[in-house]
């Protein structure tokens, strides 16, 4: 006994260093070290040749018996076992076994009996399946079970599988899972198969990935199936039938509008700091396409900074920033909505850009008068083209809203003044021209005043503008009289200019203005020299 | 040939050439020196027959000569103003047969410092025009813009152009004045000369078919 207890532990260790020489399954078995079985009825094993066999014996055990029991051997030949192939070293060996039992398989020549491989096993009885989780189609983390994807990548996750464990004994435990890509549509599938000898205890994310491509609008669904070492396999787990679609929506136009828009008009000028909002249209999925499920909406300042985003369902076509936002325009800021539509299928439409809107919470102002091209005095001798920009497009002044005053001198009459371009009250503008007419009083300053500057969102001020006179004989306006100007008076008077008009004068040194008699003369000489006395000394 | 011998012949063909033998009018007008003489000479008169006040308007030279399509220069001078009358500005009015001369320009003189950055004489062309020939009157205004000036001198010179034949008179227009400027308080006041001789000398123009 204790002999063959040696020899065993012999065979058993060239059975570790040289590989199965008995193994589960046919002659070209690949895995040789299979030592879970699920037939209850059946077990085909197969074997090293013995040199110089021509017949073999075979002898199952128990392993609580063995090694003590006295082995049945059995001759094996063709006669003995019918469906084996003794060439092929391979046995069919029908009989009953039994679930949580250990068995050992043994092969000797049946020529020589001395001449014994070493046993196969103990190989374990498991008839019990896997038991089945659940399956769920993964896009991203925020959709499960998506009926639409655009993605060609399938992520399956995999919860709670396990291979059940029989009344007596060990289970196999789970080897693989096998994942069958199904197209419904033509009725074809690929199969991809995962070893993964564990049990899912919670939840796994598989990726099959083997030889398939969706097809546009045809519909999918995925099934699995866990399958244990002993090769039961669970029932089948089927995912919701899902459908390809890679086309994003149509991009559509937005207009930007605020909390007191009715119409959704587009605004480009807005009074609320609060509020501000967009109404889309035009924004469409293809027919067959997965349809829009949401919009995005962004609100960027000028800066492009994002002030504010929000997803909205594919109900909605227009959005109002609520005030609970607490959103903080700025004024003047110019602000733009962005928006994009996204699919079922998570395909996103190109973004559009509204053409800008810019918050006006206050009035508009004057924010430059400009006399004749840049010049920073009016002359006080010629017509005076002034350019009045505001801060914003106001509604064209009237002629009784704006006023023209002197500042220093109260003896002459206030200019008179034109508008120069055709007048239309219901335009907006962002500037316009007066025309002061001569003559100006020399070294004073002009106050314009306009009342009633209305801007798009009937915000009313009244703004004013001071713009000094320039002095009457410094024809190069640097605001002296000197020998520079004498020679420029000469060219004037050569070309019979009215500009060299400048006498008789007309108040008190330095509030003058020349009375304009349309001649030159000596009396245009004597207010020259009395100016160019005046200032000789500056 | 004797040095005395020439002389004489010199002499001879001087007293022949002239036409008249000269008697004592005042031919020169920027001859101060002898103006002042003929000043004190109340039996001196010009050609026409006119007695000489000082100070005066004058044209220079008094008499041209010229044809038809062509054109003269003539000057017009302040004479002999006196060092306590210094004149800072002067309009000058001018009469003319515009029928038979027409201006063509009126070009500065320099008794305003016309060459330094303070006088102020225009410059005036036909082309300009700033002046009519319509009427027969020129007006010459004139400045200069420093303490004032005062003798003889060119204040402008006037380019004519001739259009008919016959004898034609330039005269000043008693509208002409010479002013100065004393300095008030808060202003500038211009004193009007008086006692310009304005009607002495006048301009003749003989003009040849």
């Amino acid at each position: 006994m204790l002999k063959n207890k040696s020899k065993l532990l012999f065979f058993i260790l060239i059975n570790f260093l040289q590989g199965q020489s008995i193994w589960l399954g046919s002659s070209n078995e690949s895995d040789k070290n299979l030592l879970w079985h699920n037939n209850s009825n059946s077990i085909q094993i197969s074997w090293e040749p013995i040199p110089n066999a021509t017949s073999y014996e075979i002898a199952i055990g128990l392993s609580e018996s063995f090694p003590t029991e006295i082995l049945n051997w059995t001759l094996f030949n063709q006669q003995n076992f019918n469906n084996s192939n003794i060439l092929l070293r391979e046995a069919t060996i029908n009989q009953n076994f039994f679930e949580g039992y250990d068995y050992y398989f043994f092969v000797r020549n049946a020529s020589n009996i001395n001449e014994q491989l070493p046993p196969l096993g103990p190989v374990k009885m498991d008839f019990i399946s896997p038991k089945i989780g659940t399956l769920t189609l993964k896009q991203n983390d925020e959709i499960d079970n998506y009926a639409f994807t655009n993605s060609q990548k399938i992520r399956v996750e995999c919860c709670n599988f396990s291979d059940l464990k029989p009344a007596r004994g060990d289970s196999s435990g789970i080897n693989s899972f096998e994942f069958e890509i199904i197209n419904k549509t033509l009725n074809q599938s690929v199969i991809d198969t995962f070893n993964f000898p564990d049990d899912i205890s919670q939840c796994k994310i598989f990726n099959p990935d083997k030889n398939y491509f969706f097809n546009q609008n045809d519909k999918y669904f995925i099934q699995v199936k866990a399958i244990d070492q002993a090769g039961n396999s669970s029932q089948i787990v089927k995912s919701i039938t899902f459908e390809y679609d890679d086309i994003p929506p149509i991009s559509g136009f937005i207009h930007d509008i605020n909390s007191k828009s009715t119409i959704y008009d587009d605004l480009d000028i807005s009074s609320s700091e609060e509020t501000l909002g967009a109404y889309w249209y035009d924004f469409v999925d293809e027919n067959t396409g997965s349809g829009i499920k949401s919009y995005n909406f962004k609100l960027l300042d000028g800066n492009d900074n994002l002030i504010h985003e929000k997803i909205l369902s594919n109900s909605e076509s227009s959005y109002i920033i609520s005030t609970e936002d607490n959103i903080e325009l700025i004024d003047s800021m110019e602000y733009k909505i962005e928006i994009f539509a996204e699919d079922s299928a998570l395909n996103r439409s190109d973004t559009s850009l509204s053409d800008g809107i810019i918050i006006d919470a206050s009035g508009p102002t004057i924010s430059s008068i400009t006399p004749n091209n840049l010049q920073s005095y009016l002359y006080p001798n010629m017509n005076n083209i002034i350019t009045i920009k505001f801060s914003e497009k106001v509604f064209k002044p009237k002629m009784e809203d704006i006023s023209v005053e002197y500042t220093q001198n109260e003896n002459f009459i206030s200019p008179n003044f034109n508008i120069t371009q055709p007048f239309d009250t219901t335009t907006r503008i962002e500037s316009f021209e007066l025309e002061l007419l001569p003559t100006l009083v020399s070294k004073d300053s002009i106050k314009i005043t306009i009342n009633n500057l209305t801007d798009i969102n009937n915000l009313s001020e009244t703004a004013n503008y001071l713009i000094p006179v320039g002095i009457l004989g410094d024809f190069n306006n640097d605001y002296i009289v000197n020998e520079d100007d004498i020679e420029l008076f000469e060219k004037e008077w050569e070309k019979n200019s009215i500009n060299a008009d400048l006498g008789p004068e007309d108040g008190n040194f330095p509030l003058i203005k020349s009375k304009k008699n349309k001649i030159l003369d000596i009396e245009d000489m004597k207010t020259f020299y009395k100016i160019f006395d005046y200032y000789k000394d500056d | 040939m004797n040095k005395n011998i020439l002389i004489l012949i010199f002499f001879s063909i001087l007293f022949y050439s002239c036409e008249n033998i000269p008697n004592k009018s005042f031919n020169n007008p920027l001859d101060t020196e002898v103006a002042n003489k003929i000043l004190s000479d109340t039996t001196i008169s010009n050609k026409f027959g006119e007695k000489l006040n000082l100070p005066a308007l004058v044209f220079f030279p008094d008499t041209i000569q010229s044809n038809i399509g062509s054109s003269f220069e003539i000057g017009v001078y302040a004479l002999d103003i006196k060092e306590n009358q210094e004149l800072v500005m002067c309009d000058i009015f001018i009469d003319f047969d515009h029928r038979k001369i027409e201006v063509d320009s009126i070009l500065p003189g320099i008794f305003f410092d016309t060459d330094s950055s303070l006088g102020f004489v225009p410059n005036l062309t036909e082309e300009k025009k700033t002046f009519s020939n319509n009427n027969g009157l020129l007006q010459i205004s004139a400045m200069g813009l420093n303490e004032g000036n005062h003798g003889t001198s060119q204040i402008a010179k006037i380019v004519f152009k001739v259009n008919f034949d016959g004898e034609i008179i330039l005269s000043f227009n008693n509208r002409s004045k010479f002013l100065n400027a004393t300095e008030s308080q808060s202003d500038i006041l211009f004193k009007e000369l008086e006692n310009i001789n304005t009607d002495f000398f006048k301009g003749t123009i003989i003009v040849e078919k």
